[in-house]
């Protein structure tokens, strides 16, 4: 690889990692809550936000006014409410039914929008593609410090957050209000979603959540082992994924899904020639079954 | 009820006034795009190509060469490399496309993107035939003013 090649790829490998770092730790709560489809449900609805603002006088039509932005992000935490709330202490409806509802009338919802829409409506669809490729440096800057202050504040409350996902009746048990910690997560959540959808796609982000997680669950129980292998493995799926899209001459955040789907198949393929290995050094998560959490 | 050919002559007339109307429009258009005749750009799909023919404008490549596949790196590349080398220093791309692509080949060159409608209504200000080709080939010489191009 030569230097303009290095140069033109550093971007979206820098970004590539940002995606990992928060998105590996989000997808850890995203599994466990078995919320899996939530991200694509709060990326849908913070497009319809962006549908409705450009139908309001105020934005002018104009697709890229800022208040577009607050009145897209104002709709995610309306959709953060809305989670917040679905999961009752003996509920009956599966959360992802109502996560799937509201991905489904978002999407229906977005397209009566854009239908009344004079202008640049067209926009919107591109709202959920993304081209990793076409990062800037300054999207780049804008997202890692978002993100480094969404995961300070997770870090700072993580007791909590850990508990609502973990184990939400013991965490309700010792007095937490448990609605409210899942208002802040959703909100946090859809903050990052949203920013991340923008740059990388539904496709890729979907995958930087939930395969890490995934990934790690194969091979450990705890929090901390579970968070070092998904770092571990979104970076090198990343480089792996960037490389083979320049090497095969392919287009980079397909090739890098399609990469996290391999690593994913070979990690769950040689982990019963391991099994014995982690036996022996004490590992239970691989010989106890795990028990349902939720 | 009238017949259709008691409108023959009106509408005879009105092709008349419309042929000498877009034939003194044309000429006045390619007399303004004649300094920049063989100038080179890159457009984001095969889709300039007639007014790039009329016009004299030498289309060199395109920064999205499958219409809804996101290029490849090398493509990205390749086409960045060929823009310097050739110093190439617009890409014109329509209302309807996402920036941030030929934004990113913009950043990679220093080429200036423009975006130019293809039709009638793509802004507001163009509401016939004329006004589109009076508008962007304003923007274009606008453009290549601006970033300095001129035919190799």
């Amino acid at each position: 690889m030569d230097s303009a090649t290095l140069m033109f790829l550093a971007a979206p490998f820098v970004a590539s990692l940002i995606l990992t770092g928060i998105h590996a730790y989000l997808g850890v709560h995203v599994v466990e809550r078995g919320v899996i489809f939530v991200d694509l449900s709060l990326a849908q609805i913070a497009a319809l936000g962006a549908a409705i603002a450009l139908l309001l006088p105020v934005t002018g039509g104009d697709a890229h006014a800022p208040v577009v932005y607050w009145i897209s992000l104002g709709f995610t935490f309306v959709g953060a409410l809305v989670f917040s709330t679905i999961r009752g202490h003996r509920a009956r409806i599966p959360q992802e039914a109502v996560i799937g509802i509201c991905y489904a009338v978002a999407s229906a919802a977005t397209i009566l929008a854009m239908s009344k829409a004079t202008s640049e409506s067209e926009h919107l669809k591109d709202m959920l593609v993304g081209n990793i490729l076409a990062v800037s440096w300054q999207e780049v800057g804008e997202t890692a410090a978002l993100y480094g202050a969404i995961g300070a504040f997770h870090y700072f409350f993580r007791r909590q957050f850990l508990a609502i996902s973990m184990n939400p009746e013991r965490a309700s048990e010792s007095g937490m209000v448990v609605p409210f910690w899942d208002f802040l997560f959703y909100a946090s959540f859809g903050f990052v979603v949203t920013s991340s959808v923008a740059i990388a796609g539904v496709l890729l982000v979907f995958c930087y959540l939930i395969v890490p997680s995934v990934a790690a669950m194969l091979y450990a129980d705890t929090i901390g082992k579970r968070l070092a292998i998904g770092w571990t493995m979104g970076t090198v799926v990343s480089a792996l994924g960037v490389y083979l899209s320049l090497i095969l001459d392919l287009p980079t955040g397909a090739t890098i899904v399609c990469t996290f789907g391999i690593v994913l198949a070979v990690l769950a393929g040689v982990r019963p020639l391991v099994r014995p290995l982690l036996a022996r050094s004490g590992n239970r998560a691989v010989i106890t079954a795990r028990e349902p959490v939720g | 009820m009238p017949e259709c050919h008691d409108f023959v002559t009106a509408f005879e007339q009105r092709l008349n006034d419309f042929n000498g109307r877009i034939d003194a429009a044309e000429k006045r258009w390619l007399a303004m795009m004649v300094p920049y005749k063989g100038v080179k750009v890159a457009t984001y799909h095969r889709s300039f190509s007639n007014f790039a023919e009329r016009f004299g404008l030498d289309v060199m490549g395109y920064v999205e060469p499958r219409p809804g596949i996101p290029p490849s790196p090398q493509h990205t590349l390749d086409l960045i490399t060929e823009m310097k080398r050739q110093n190439v220093k617009l890409v014109l791309v329509e209302p309807y496309f996402d920036l941030r692509t030929p934004n990113a080949v913009g950043r990679g060159t220093g080429a200036e993107v423009l975006v130019m409608p293809p039709s009638v209504g793509g802004v507001k200000e163009v509401t016939d035939y004329f006004k589109l080709f009076d508008y962007d080939i304003n923007l274009l010489i606008t453009a290549l003013r601006k970033v300095g191009a001129a035919p190799q």
